[in-house]
């Protein structure tokens, strides 16, 4: 029995060999590491960035923190260890991040701080960020054009993501703090659909007189929808997202969700890689560079397209 | 005497170690009530697993309606029309009388039920039986006598010809008797044979035709019940005479009381317990099982609740609401159960030996190996434990040397009263002879023992006085000069 | 263990670990030795140091988890009383400007108190230990987002960030702690009544009750030490993140199982050493560290791990129907 778990473990061993598929390319290493990598928006960045690393011939490595700072931490020593040239980063907290980027700049590798930016910004080399603050505040210009007498809306925030605060700050400067918009209620739906379905079921029972759900990402705008389908208040209901992913996309078109605040990862992607390249060569960079942000609703879907990010 | 439905010639089984079934017979009319007596022991249940085909027998025959059957499976049993209903039930709670008794049945109609319709058939099975409820009912809203009767008419609506009722009226109130015998007569008036197992004889005189008593694995012979009395049962179930093989080499002990129990009472378990223990002598407490002996023995102990009562050792009053209060008055309790309770199985024998007295060589984290290794070696030659090491597993070692490191643990603790439950149960002849020796030995040195035995040989030989327990209560204590078989067994299943 | 300490001729010392554990230990050397070849980064030195201080965490669950699983049980609270006291101990250095020493020690009480919470409903209410864990689980991460309002609250005090990222002689500080831990937490298993009390409770519940050992008081202190175990790592976490997180160690305590098992921890209670746990720690430490040189997917990760694990609960599986044969 023994030498039967030794001969598994062996297998497993080769079964892991197989899939690294490691190459020591001669070229750059590049690290990446993002909060998650079930949201479609950050796999489009990876693979925006993938696709040209691999042109060149040099390396991608990307690693999946699953939202924990602790691991985001230990996966970034690894990558350390493994001698990156350049790290690609949007931290899981602003502030967490902090002694990782202690031991990046111990180990002098330069860093494009992406999506969320850390807070402290001395210690990454150029921060690319979507502009938040106007993806929020696109949405609420909307809202305004829609609800002009006013209306009761509902919030679902997350509040630990920095890009998260800046699009409810946005949002509520477009309502420009008028009294006749109401918010009645605001809760954590972690920008997930699961976790927010239940949230919003729970919101739309407290007030049946809900206008307006504005989730801070698409996954908890749909998930608000699936609520709002259920209790059958889709006519009664507006609903916004921000981010612009497919599948927000296909629901706007479908009638589902009234508008996006969209960013384009592939842009936010392409960039970074551009800015990456050129910190490699040992130029300046500018500190931070703004993404645009814009709204899609029904009437400019089509040019998007709903089959990819934009 | 009609038609036979059953007969069983010569039926015997061996299994590792006991001789359960030696020539055991059994026959059963067509509608009759048979009783089947005999006391621990006696084969009653390995018999009733051979009708269900649980066992196959070693040797003899089974006739059913005088044709020669092989029954090899559990199927088989059902087939010839044999149903066996256990002391535990076996019902679904959850759902209907109807669906209940329709349970088994296979489905029809790819797999459709109609409620309806099996509600319908149920129902008409009730009313034949004039059982009033209502198929529809869900079990878990009857009470016990009620659901052990829905087990009988599942039992019924599989057209069974022989329904075996394996001690039916354990759990039962008078009320609640009552009905389950309206319900057995109806059964006989319309051809189905019964065969009833039960300890109580009044109930037997109630309902049986003809009863068959059983011993140490041999039918001793079948009697009409109109022409039998208490008496002549009782003797068939005792046995001659008891071999010389055990001894009793110390005196009776002293007259000086050691543990004393007054009043004791745990409602629906034993009431009104009241027993004086004397120093160095071996007190036996016999009975049937489910008399309460292991229960009275437990509370004693501390592992289970006491309503009322109280308990003295050496004249100072215990209050005992934990085996550790026991234990720390000098009461410890070898159980009944030795590898459920007794022993840690997966641990070592040295670790089980000296579970109890930690405290006398661990202080903090130090260990004092010498210490520890002088307890064990010490018990294991009081003992005689045959181990290869201490570091041995104790699942390993025979069910003899297992019980004696049980015993070590606590004979390590230096008790003043040893509750021995059943101390000698399925280990060999050889460890069983050791063990009473022991039991003279701690006598000697004034310690005192309870025995609770079912076993006769060694409840007669070994204890200086005996209490019997029956349905909860000591129904009669017996000096030395007093012991008899015969009143034993008489106080033991006659209802006070 | 228990069987170590009553054999004295036998299976002693070193020697007698690597023949109970033989599988094990190969099946470690065999890991480090195909990544030594398959990742030149994976034997240098700082690797190493990242490597060890990565598993401290685990460590210190696997230690709870352990007792928690030799007594029959399990403790799914860890994880979130690991969020709970690195918050917890943030808010209060950071927002209510506690002295350093007093919050550590309210930190640990948390877990402490949470642990006291599963064991009083498991001993005396009968509650199985994975719900009334899997109760606290949730308490606790609650708490954990309510004393924070679900941001991460940070710590600029160096003093106490200290604690998580500094080194003594080149050794990272967790690591140290963790080594101390482990030598305490094997001292009480096998050198204290308690300890063998808890491998009594675990490998028969009903002989151990019916010895006279208070078995309550067994499950009451596991559960006590596993919650303040947790505690400990999740104040030592917060000091390398600076910062109290509450989402963080999400899963954690599945981890701590995995550990376990693979570490010979029999899921049906009352065997198990700590040496032996902590291969385990270290096998499930160095293939996530291998699988992250190797550049291995994470989705594949997961996948391996899962694979892993399943592995080693088969073989406990087997294992306990032939003893029990």
């Amino acid at each position: 029995m023994k030498r039967n778990r030794i001969m598994i473990l062996a297998a497993v061993l080769v079964f892991v060999l197989a899939m690294s598929a490691t190459t020591f390319a001669a070229g750059y290493k590049f690290g990446f590491t993002a909060m998650t990598m079930n949201n479609p928006f950050f796999v489009t960045i990876e693979q925006a960035i993938r696709a040209e690393v691999e042109a060149n011939g040099d390396t991608l490595i990307t690693l999946d923190t699953r939202q924990d700072m602790a691991t985001q931490i230990q996966q970034i020593e690894d990558m350390i260890n493994q001698g990156i040239d350049l790290l690609f980063l949007c931290p899981v907290d602003s502030f967490g991040i902090q002694p990782a980027l202690d031991m990046l700049k111990a180990a002098g590798i330069p860093v494009v701080n992406f999506d969320t930016d850390v807070a402290d910004r001395d210690m990454v080399n150029t921060i690319l960020v979507s502009n938040n603050v106007n993806a929020g505040y696109v949405v609420g210009q909307d809202l305004v054009e829609r609800f002009p007498n006013g209306a009761k809306i509902a919030i679902l925030d997350a509040p630990y993501a920095e890009a998260c605060v800046q699009r409810v700050q946005g949002f509520m400067e477009a309502l420009g703090g008028d009294d006749k918009y109401q918010i009645v209620a605001q809760q954590n739906g972690k920008g997930d659909i699961g976790e927010s379905l239940p949230i919003a079921e729970a919101i739309l029972q407290a007030n049946p007189d809900l206008d307006v759900f504005f989730a801070i990402n698409d996954p908890s705008a749909l998930g608000a929808l699936s609520a709002v389908k259920s209790a059958g208040l889709l006519n009664q209901v507006t609903i916004y997202g921000v981010d612009g992913a497919p599948d927000a996309k296909a629901s706007i078109k479908e009638g589902g969700l009234t508008a996006t605040g969209a960013q384009s990862p592939i842009n936010i992607g392409l960039q970074s890689l551009e800015v990456a390249y050129r910190i490699l060569a040992g130029e300046e960079v500018e500190k931070e560079i703004k993404v645009p942000t814009f709204l899609i609703d029904a009437s400019n879907v089509d040019e998007y397209g709903t089959e990819g990010w934009q | 005497m009609g038609k036979i439905a059953l007969r069983m010639v010569n039926i015997d089984k061996k299994f590792p170690g006991v001789h359960a079934l030696k020539s055991a017979n059994l026959e059963v009319g067509e509608g009759e009530v048979h009783a089947l007596l005999g006391g621990n022991g006696a084969g009653k249940s390995t018999l009733i697993k051979i009708l269900g085909a649980i066992y196959q027998p070693d040797g003899g025959e089974i006739y059913i309606d005088d044709k020669l059957v092989k029954l090899e499976g559990v199927r088989d049993a059902q087939r010839y029309g044999i149903s066996i209903i256990h002391q535990e039930l076996m019902l679904f709670p959850e759902l209907s009388i109807a669906e209940n008794i329709f349970i088994g049945e296979k489905p029809e109609n790819y797999g459709y039920v109609s409620k309806k319709d099996i509600e319908a058939r149920a129902q008409k099975i009730l009313d034949n039986l004039n059982v009033e409820f209502d198929s529809a009912w869900l079990v878990s809203s009857l009470s016990l006598a009620q659901q052990q009767i829905i087990e009988i008419i599942r039992a019924v609506s599989f057209n069974s010809k022989i329904i075996v009722m394996d001690e039916p009226t354990s759990s039962l109130s008078k009320n609640e008797v009552a009905m389950l015998f309206d319900i057995i007569r109806k059964l006989k008036k319309n051809g189905v044979s019964v065969i009833y197992i039960s300890h109580k004889l009044d109930e037997l005189f109630e309902i049986s035709d003809r009863i068959t008593v059983l011993r140490d694995g041999e039918t001793v012979g079948t009697v009409t019940t109109k022409e039998t009395t208490e008496d002549e049962l009782i003797r068939m179930m005792v046995g001659r005479d008891l071999s010389n093989f055990y001894v009793r080499t110390e005196g009776k002990g002293s007259s000086e009381v050691v543990l004393s129990v007054k009043g004791l009472e745990k409602q629906g378990v034993f009431e009104d317990i009241s027993f004086e223990l004397r120093k160095g002598e071996i007190l036996g407490f016999t009975g049937l099982v489910g008399a309460g002996r292991t229960e009275l023995m437990e509370a004693i102990f501390g592992i289970r609740s006491y309503d009322q009562g109280e308990i003295f050792l050496n004249g100072t009053k215990l209050d005992i609401k934990a085996p550790k209060d026991a234990i720390e008055a000098g009461i410890v309790l070898v159980p009944e159960n030795r590898k459920e309770h007794g022993l840690i199985l997966r641990n070592t024998v040295g670790f089980n030996m000296t579970l109890t007295v930690l405290k006398d060589f661990i202080r903090g984290i130090r260990v004092d190996k010498g210490a520890e290794r002088s307890i064990m070696d010490e018990y294991k030659k009081t003992l005689g434990i045959v181990t290869p090491s201490y570091a041995q597993i104790a699942s390993k070692l025979s069910g003899g040397n297992q019980q004696k490191v049980v015993l070590a643990k606590w004979l390590a603790k230096k008790p003043v009263v040893l509750i021995l439950d059943e101390p000698t149960r399925g280990i060999d002849v050889g460890a069983k002879s050791e063990i009473y020796a022991l039991m003279n030995d701690l006598t000697k040195q004034g310690v005192s023992i309870i025995m609770v035995s079912s076993e006769m040989q060694e409840v007669m030989v070994m204890s200086d006085r005996i209490c019997v327990m029956n349905e909860g209560t000591i129904s009669a204590t017996f000096e030395k000069e007093d012991f008899s078989q015969e009143k034993i067994v008489a106080y033991s299943v006659r209802r006070n | 263990m228990a069987t170590d300490l009553l054999n004295s001729r036998k299976n002693h010392g070193l020697l007698g670990f690597f023949k109970k554990n033989i599988a094990i230990v190969t099946g470690l050397i065999v890991l480090c030795v195909v990544l030594s070849f398959a990742s030149p980064y994976f034997l240098t030195r700082h690797n190493i140091m990242t490597l060890l201080r990565q598993i401290s965490t685990n460590a210190v669950l696997t230690l709870g988890m352990m007792m928690c699983i030799m007594i029959g049980g399990i403790d799914l609270s860890m994880a979130s009383v690991v969020a709970l006291s690195g918050t917890l101990t943030a808010v209060l250095i950071s927002r209510l400007g506690m002295s350093i020493p007093m919050a550590i020690i309210l930190g640990l009480a948390s877990g402490a108190v949470c642990g006291l919470f599963s064991g009083l409903f498991i001993a005396y209410v009968k509650v199985p230990a994975f719900i009334a864990t899997m109760a606290v689980m949730n308490v606790a991460r609650g708490a954990a987002y309510l004393a924070t309002n679900a941001n991460p609250v940070r710590i600029t005090l160096d003093a106490f960030n200290n604690l998580g990222i500094g080194f003594v002689a080149g050794v990272p500080l967790p690591v140290i702690y963790t080594i101390v831990l482990v030598i305490l937490v094997a001292l009480f298993l096998n050198k204290t009544r308690m300890g063998r009390y808890i491998y009594a409770v675990g490998g028969n519940f009903e002989a151990a009750r019916y010895s006279g050992i208070n078995v309550k008081a067994v499950q009451i202190t596991v559960h006590v030490l596993s919650g303040f175990l947790a505690a400990f790592a999740g104040i030592v976490l917060a000091a390398r993140m600076y910062s109290g997180q509450p989402a963080v160690a999400t899963g954690w305590e599945l981890d701590a199982v995995a550990a376990s098992v693979l570490g010979g921890i029999s899921l049906f209670g009352g065997t198990g050493s700590v040496a032996s746990a902590m291969i385990g720690v270290l096998i499930i430490g160095v293939l996530q560290n291998g699988l992250n040189l190797l550049n291995v997917n994470s989705f594949w990760q997961l996948i391996v791990k899962g694979i892993v694990i399943l592995i080693a609960v088969s073989f406990d599986m087997i294992r306990s129907r032939k003893a029990d044969k």
